[in-house]
């Protein structure tokens, strides 16, 4: 391994310096040929995480009819590989950031207020889209101080996934309409080691119950964890597990989420959203099962997860940036999302087409009008540790009292 | 007696292989099941199948992620060998004033989580503009703290009576290292071969952050693309995570061979 | 005079010398990693966010005045260190084991060599599925515990477990690294030294303790100083069985978990620069001890 070796490595060395050298992209030759146009076409980047097979076939068949109708415009998909916001934060503040990217509800305040993002007020005005068939809930979660920063390319909402044979075993004929009844239906469909529901320690799913009980975790731009509704909602969403023993997490039925929970018949409600679909058909192709909107407890409440094309500030074209996006979430763009039926288009036009290709999903739907967004400003994320950990302290038993534990929460989090 | 304890001493050892390889058999044995029979975790060996494989090499530019890579990890390894081994050297024997603070420079630049590092780094890697090209991926990464502690720790083992027998014949410094020093450590350089080429090739968040098309991904990034849209079919991540690794095995199978003793002494006496 | 001369140019000659083997390394950390790191230690007297640095202010020492009160960060420290507590002696014992095993003259002993190092580069995808399998509510490992008339816990998702739980993925899939470099260590070893001992008729453990342990002192304690920064620095293991939440109930919450999250999740990055300070500091103090416990020292 002496000299032999080390001269080898050399030699190795010098071969992959020539080949790297011959590798670079002659750059000068190619910007020749471009300035011989008259137009010349521009590159915009389009980030996004990497998904699955069907929604990168959404994509790139909206990127290719978007390609027929501005053909100087290229477009130039930036899979982020890996956790998305640490490497879109590294990328913004170094100024490499795609021209429009995906943008979840939830970090959106964060980038929202601290400029790194194109208010897009001007060029709806300039190209005259109609905002006003977005669902509002969703527009809402990407407008802060009356400016608009992104358009919603879909969205999904929470509903109650319910095993029509365990039912009909049960004796139960539709599924639950308000909580008593679901509390009925998890009793009756408890047995033989199945559960009535699988529950997640998770806000993302028992907000639907608070806010269905009138309360909030987030009121006038500041956290509101210990309201004695949202203490009252926690409590029913906890009892299920702790007192009635009709409902467990997903953990303890040895699942990894409800979904497996669900698909592997060992619970026989699920809270979920239309990610299930897929998902079920993969893992549990024969299962029996129906979709129907959340049971309402003071209210009907949901929760609506949307994600937005959003401009980078920095970016060279900003106007063919817009007619991307204004694209992407038009009428044409939204319609390969319906017929990807996937997730659900945040136009309430083609919300309409979506109930009418798929009317077994139609309680998706239904549910945008009431939902709430996932979003609570600039302190989102803590005040989503900290309910969690509340909901986590009050289902193994190391807090009885859900009020106690939402105070604690609301402490932790500073107000 | 004796008998007894060497047959419970194989018993521990072959079991404890059992514990470690477990694992990799299992996702040896995944990457070859068809995906309608993934939920189970029983093996039917008539239906193992090379199709995840085939699908991994056809659908995606898999030669060209292994090609990078291969690049990248050369250039790295090649560096490291030898610039560590040199600083390592100087740490462990050349009395330059202040070599005491650079090794523990040294230690100290490793005791500081990566993660608020890394964002000035990037800024700085971009605005020499070698973002998406190999001199990012490659030229920051040449030398490497643990390489060179590593390699310090090693000389320091060396016994010192065959440098100073070099020295009287009027050796220099660069002599004594090429023609002595470095022949002496092959379990060293062994060692830090076998690091600093696994290191790189798994290494996922730098070449993430450097790559932004997937004509420059490396192994690691593209697998993790590929992961992010079939995550659940198992079968298919599993076969990636195979011929991920393959290499780096072979590479420890080649480089362990090294570890055999006796070499050191032969001058001794 | 002159001989003095000569000692001088020599003097000046060697750290010279030294000084040219180290340049490549040198330049290196000089312009890749010392300005990012004074950089983040500027930011860490700051309100900062790479969002929008324009809008940072100058706090002085809030930041660490803070950390001392946040209730999330003791706990990750306190995490951390039973991490670290745990983790460090074991594995090293472990590796130091196999090294002598797959170093003795065994059958098959390539065949064992690679066996444990294989857990080092399987995949950490595989490594938690098949942990995650293992020990799930009714997974083998219960089940096994079951016919014991033991109600085994949920592991992973269980407050108590969750972190021993880590503690044993992580030793498992280390060891090899330590094992081979252990492995390489013993090499060095003249062996002739062994053989003075055996006429002097020394056993196995005898020249186990005065020999290979002292010969292997520097080998030892790079290993030493590599767990204790590895595992300080824990992130992965958590950040895969938690899915980044450090849950349940904080119970895995490491304090590089806790700086990812502060930094990347809730774009607080001066906060997270002190945090890293602080763990600096605490692995900086205990690698000098150790220094003095092993009176490292230069030749």
């Amino acid at each position: 391994m002496g000299k032999k070796f080390l001269s080898i490595l050399v030699l190795i060395f010098f071969v992959l310096a020539t080949v790297l050298a011959g590798c670079s992209p002659s750059k000068t030759s190619e910007s020749k040929t471009e300035t011989q146009e008259t137009v010349k076409p521009v590159t915009i980047k389009l980030g996004m995480w990497s998904s699955s097979p069907a929604e990168m076939k959404i994509v790139e068949d909206q990127i290719a009819k978007f390609k027929e109708k501005y053909p100087n415009i290229n477009v130039q998909i930036e899979t982020i590989v890996g956790d998305y916001m640490q490497q879109l934060q590294t990328q913004l503040a170094a100024n490499t950031a795609p021209d429009i990217f995906y943008l979840d509800s939830m970090p959106a305040p964060q980038l929202m207020s601290s400029g790194v993002l194109e208010p897009l007020d001007e060029y709806i005005k300039k190209y005259n889209v109609d905002v006003n068939d977005f669902e509002p809930a969703l527009l809402s979660a990407f407008q802060w101080e009356g400016k608009t920063y992104g358009l919603p390319k879909d969205y999904n909402t929470l509903a109650l996934f319910y095993n029509k044979d365990m039912f009909k075993e049960a004796g139960i004929n539709e599924p639950p309409k308000t909580w008593e009844e679901l509390k009925d239906a998890a009793k009756k469909l408890t047995k033989d080691g199945v559960k009535g529901l699988v529950l997640s320690i998770d806000l993302a799913r028992f907000n639907a119950f608070i806010h269905q009980n009138g309360g909030s975790v987030y009121k006038g731009g500041k956290p509101t964890l210990n309201l004695p509704e949202n203490a009252q909602a926690l409590d029913f969403y906890v009892g299920f597990i702790t007192k009635d023993k009709v409902a467990d997490t997903p953990q303890n039925m040895g699942e990894g989420w409800n979904g497996d929970a669900f698909a592997a018949k060992k619970a026989a409600m699920a809270i979920e959203g239309g990610w299930m679909i897929p998902f079920l058909k993969e893992k549990a192709p024969d299962l029996n099962y129906g979709i129907a909107e959340l049971p309402a407890g003071k209210q009907k409440a949901t929760m609506v997860f949307t994600v937005a094309y959003v401009m980078n500030k920095n970016s060279k074209h900003k106007d063919e940036a817009f007619k991307l996006i204004e694209f992407l979430t038009g009428k044409e763009g939204q319609q390969f999302v319906v017929e990807a039926g996937l997730a659900l288009p945040s136009r309430k036009s083609m919300g309409a087409k979506f109930k009418e290709k798929y009317p077994e999903r139609a309680a998706l739907v239904d549910g945008a009008s009431y939902a709430v967004p996932w979003q609570f400003g600039l302190d989102g994320p803590k005040i989503v540790d900290a309910a969690n950990k509340a909901c986590e302290a009050l289902i193994m038993g190391q807090i009885t009292n859900a009020q106690q534990a939402l105070d604690n929460a609301q402490k932790e989090v500073g107000q | 007696m004796q008998k007894m304890l060497r047959f419970l001493f194989y018993i521990v050892v072959v079991g404890y292989a059992g514990i470690t390889l477990g694992p990799f058999i299992w996702s040896i044995i995944t990457s070859l099941k068809p995906t309608s029979e993934l939920n189970t975790f029983a093996v039917n060996i008539k239906h193992l199948t090379l199709d995840n494989y085939k699908m991994i090499i056809t659908k995606f530019p898999f030669l060209r992620w292994f090609i990078n890579s291969a690049i990248v990890a050369a250039i790295v390894t090649f560096g490291n060998m030898l610039f560590n081994s040199m600083a390592g050297y100087a740490l462990a024997r050349i009395n330059s004033p202040g070599r005491n603070l650079l090794f523990l420079i040294v230690l100290a630049l490793m005791m500081i989580p990566g993660q608020v590092v890394m964002v000035p780094t990037y800024i700085l890697l971009s605005k020499l503009g070698w973002v998406n090209t190999y001199m990012g991926l490659t030229i920051p990464f040449l030398t490497s703290n643990f390489g060179i502690f590593l390699m310090r720790q090693f000389f320091l083992t060396i016994p010192r009576e065959l440098e100073e027998a070099a020295t009287i014949d009027g050796m220099s410094r660069f002599g004594i290292f090429f023609k002595i020093v470095l022949p002496l450590a092959k379990p060293a350089l062994a060692t830090q071969f076998i690091f600093m080429f696994t290191g790189n090739w798994n290494s996922f968040l730098w070449p993430s952050l450097l790559t932004s098309t997937s004509d420059m991904y490396t192994l690691p990034v593209g697998l993790n693309s590929f992961y992010g849209q079939y995550y659940q079919f198992w079968n298919q991540v599993m076969a990636g995570a195979i011929l991920l690794t393959l290499p780096t095995i072979v590479i420890f199978l080649i480089f362990q061979r090294y570890f055999v003793r006796g070499i050191a002494t032969t001058g001794l006496k | 005079m002159g001989t003095k001369m000569a000692m001088r140019k020599r003097y000046l000659y060697e750290a010279l010398t030294g000084y040219a083997f180290m340049l490549p390394f040198i330049a290196s950390i000089s312009i890749f990693l010392i300005g990012p790191l004074i950089y983040a230690f500027i930011i860490s007297f700051k309100e900062f966010s790479f969002l929008n640095p324009g809008a940072s202010r100058w706090i002085g020492f809030e930041n660490y005045i803070k950390l001392f009160s946040d209730p999330t960060f003791k706990r990750a420290l306190l995490n951390t260190t039973l991490y670290s507590l745990g983790v460090v002696p074991t594995q090293l014992i472990i590796a130091l084991i196999l090294a002598l095993i797959v170093n003795s003259d065994i059958k098959g002993k390539t065949f064992f060599r690679v066996a444990y190092y294989i857990p080092t580069v399987t995949s950490t995808v595989a490594v938690s599925v098949i942990f995650l399998y293992l020990f799930k509510a009714d997974g083998l490992v219960n089940a096994l515990l079951a016919k014991f008339g033991i109600q085994g816990p949920t592991w992973f998702y269980d407050v108590r477990f969750a972190l021993p739980s880590i503690m044993m993925m992580a030793i498992w899939s280390s060891v090899g690294n330590y094992m081979v470099i252990f492995l390489a260590g013993l090499q060095d070893i003249p062996s002739e030294l062994y053989e003075a001992a055996e006429v002097d008729g020394a056993n196995k453990f005898q020249r186990f303790f005065k020999i290979t342990l002292p010969m292997l002192r520097p080998i030892v304690f790079f290993n030493l100083v590599m767990s204790l920064i590895g595992t300080f620095q824990v992130f992965d293991q958590a950040y895969v069985v938690s899915r980044g939440t450090g849950g349940p109930l904080d119970a895995t919450m490491t304090v590089v978990l806790y700086i990812y999250r502060t930094g990347f999740r809730d774009f607080n990055m001066g906060y997270a620069s002190a945090m890293a300070f602080v763990l600096f500091v605490i692995i900086l103090i205990l690698t000098l001890i150790q220094r003095r416990l092993f009176k490292e020292e230069t030749y």
